[in-house]
């Protein structure tokens, strides 16, 4: 009888374990995202992914050597050039127009710094901005991103700002002929190289977003006592911030591993837009930058249950049969919930990619106090303490 | 059977206490008047003595404590002093009238092994004791896999920042979106957005992008 008594308190602990894994292992199924390239469970927004994927492969971009010299050249610049000017930027989106000048200092291969005057429906504001570096999961470049996902070719030159820019018009695959819109136009400084002025186009050839510098300065970027950042005033009825990216970044190894634990994040998205980055919070957000070289939306994964009272200038919008939290302006959010990662999106992109982005992410009901909701929960929490010890984790 | 008749085979039956109750007053009656029947008589008692003296195997220890632990829990376990008897049995004759057709067990109440009634008739002290064991292993059992389920429950609930309901920090992940936007897109920071931090859409009047900045709510313009 004594022998027996180890044996029945290792059943009676481990059995319930068991019993908790063997009913959370399927039971999983609901509460982990649904990524957007599994067939069958992503709706119509995973077929979209998976055509936008098809259609990146089937119709290759046509380049010219010439145009990727130009963008090439222009890519480098900033680390190259110390210069200040003016800019007049703006953004159009369903309703809203955006217009600001802005005042920029840029020193070579370090800060920019951006300086915009109070409007009647803006305070003042000045940022700094440090580099992010490279990307963590596709180090191909702007000019490189930009090439997978559009033909480039020179249309012609221009002026800009008293200064003489050959321009390089970017175009989807399969859209050469005459009459199909730009999807991008771009100057290129003949004498420097800076980009002097940008458009992007939506699919009608309306557009959508455009800066060009009014003035500019280039300087000596080997005379030290000419650091134009150093001359950014702070306007006084604003305040002025320093921007920089988290700094904890993900490789694609990392992101397998994460799949495992149950974040989502997908290697395409409709648009078609690749996975370029992967970053984290000190809080545990995960931040995955997407782009095809003109348009940029951030994925934000947060664990927890969505606080609603905490949306009061968000307004609630269904997207794809989809309810989530939107809000107006530039760049577009998008907040949802999907089993028990809370859902951000941040995009400057088309809003119909927008839409198909969000359709194509995961929309899982939230875990309730239902039993299954108990023990997908208990199943997290394992995973989670588990995690604790797990050196990769 | 005659009060003349020696006793003869009927003998051994006799100092078995075996006889019957007539066989057996016979036999005696007979016995007392015979004295080569009460020879024999005595020497068959003799005899019967000696063989009862003779050294009984008895069982192993081990063999003794695998028969404990095999008891089930309720049930009293052998008399080991029975068992361990090493005091010569000697068969004595039934008492007149107490013979084995009229000494039978009534059967009422517990009956052990050596027949033997025990007050209450309950389980024994030493199978309470393990009953009592096993008791205190279940609910140390059952109160760590509460324990270990409850720590599990309470941290599956839990978001990324440790609360179980969370907002997403408006100002911080745009800081985040426009510092990696410059750098994926061609440009500086101005060109390629409506200057990163700086977005003020009339739908959309976000407020200076600080570290320390609340949500949009508490910062719309009037």
């Amino acid at each position: 009888m004594r022998r027996g008594l180890p044996a029945a308190g290792v059943v009676l602990v481990l059995g319930p374990l068991v019993l908790l894994v063997l009913l959370v292992a399927p039971g999983d199924a609901p509460t982990r995202p649904a990524r957007p390239g599994d067939s069958g469970r992503g709706g119509a927004g995973a077929g979209v992914a998976a055509a936008s994927a098809a259609s990146l492969v089937t119709v290759a971009p046509v380049i010219s050597a010439v145009a990727r010299d130009l963008l090439e050249r222009a890519a480098t610049a900033p680390s190259r050039l110390t210069y200040h000017g003016v800019q007049f930027v703006s953004a159009w989106t369903t309703g809203i127009t955006t217009s600001r000048v802005l005042d920029i200092a840029h020193r070579a291969g370090g800060r920019t710094t951006l300086r915009a005057d109070g409007t009647a429906e803006s305070p003042a504001a000045a940022v700094t901005m440090t580099s992010s570096g490279s990307p963590s999961v596709l180090s191909l470049g702007a000019v490189g991103l930009l090439t997978m996902h559009f033909s480039l070719d020179v249309v012609g030159t221009a002026q800009v700002a008293g200064r003489t820019a050959d321009v390089v018009a970017a175009k989807r695959p399969g859209s050469a002929g005459a009459g199909q819109p730009d999807a991008a136009r771009f100057w290129v400084d003949r004498d420097t190289g800076l980009m002097l002025r940008r458009e992007v186009y939506d699919d009608r050839g309306r557009t959508t977003r455009a800066g060009a510098f009014i003035s500019l300065v280039v300087r000596d970027p080997s005379d030290s006592s000419t650091d134009p950042t150093d001359n950014a005033d702070v306007p006084t009825d604003g305040a002025a911030s320093v921007e920089q990216p988290w700094t904890a970044s993900y490789d694609t190894a990392a992101l397998t591993r994460m799949r495992q634990q149950g974040w989502t994040c997908p290697l395409t998205l409709p648009g078609p837009l690749t996975l370029v980055d992967a970053r984290r919070s000190a809080a545990g957000i995960v931040h995955l930058s997407y782009s095809d070289g003109l348009a940029v939306v951030s994925v934000f994964e947060q664990r927890g249950d969505l606080d609603e009272r905490g949306l009061a200038d968000h307004r609630r919008t269904t997207i794809a049969e989809h309810r989530v939290w939107e809000q107006d302006g530039v760049p577009m959010r998008m907040v949802w919930t999907s089993g028990s990662t809370v859902f951000t999106v941040v995009a400057d992109a088309p809003q119909r990619t927008v839409d198909q982005v969000v359709a194509a992410l995961p929309h899982a009901p939230a875990p309730g106090g239902s039993v299954g909701g108990a023990v997908a929960r208990v199943g997290r929490g394992l995973d989670r303490v588990a995690s604790w010890f797990d050196p990769f984790g | 059977m005659s009060p003349h008749d020696h006793v003869g085979d009927r003998l051994s039956a006799l100092v078995d206490g075996e006889l019957s109750h007539r066989d057996r007053e016979r036999a005696l009656g007979h016995v007392a008047h015979c004295a080569p029947c009460r020879d024999l008589l005595e020497s068959e008692r003799v005899l019967k003595a000696r063989l009862a003296g003779l050294i009984q195997p008895e069982p192993s220890a081990r063999l003794l404590a695998l028969l404990a632990g095999t008891a089930v829990p309720g049930i009293p376990l052998p008399p080991q002093a029975r068992v361990r008897a090493t005091t010569p049995v000697v068969p004595v004759l039934p008492p007149p009238g107490r013979g084995p057709r009229g000494g039978r067990p009534t059967g009422r109440g517990p009956s052990t092994f050596d027949g033997v009634r025990r007050p209450g008739g309950g389980p024994s002290r030493r199978s309470r004791r393990s009953i009592q064991r096993a008791r205190y292993a279940a609910a140390g059992a059952l109160s760590v896999a509460g324990l270990v389920l409850g720590t599990a429950f309470a941290a599956g609930g839990a978001g990324g920042t440790g609360a179980g309901t969370v907002v997403p920090p408006a100002a911080e992940l745009s800081i985040e979106h426009d510092a990696t936007t410059a750098s994926l897109l061609l440009g500086d920071p101005g060109l390629v957005s409506v200057g990163p931090g700086l977005q003020g859409g009339t739908a959309s009047p976000t407020a200076l992008p600080t570290a320390a900045s609340t949500p949009e709510a508490s910062t719309r313009a009037p």
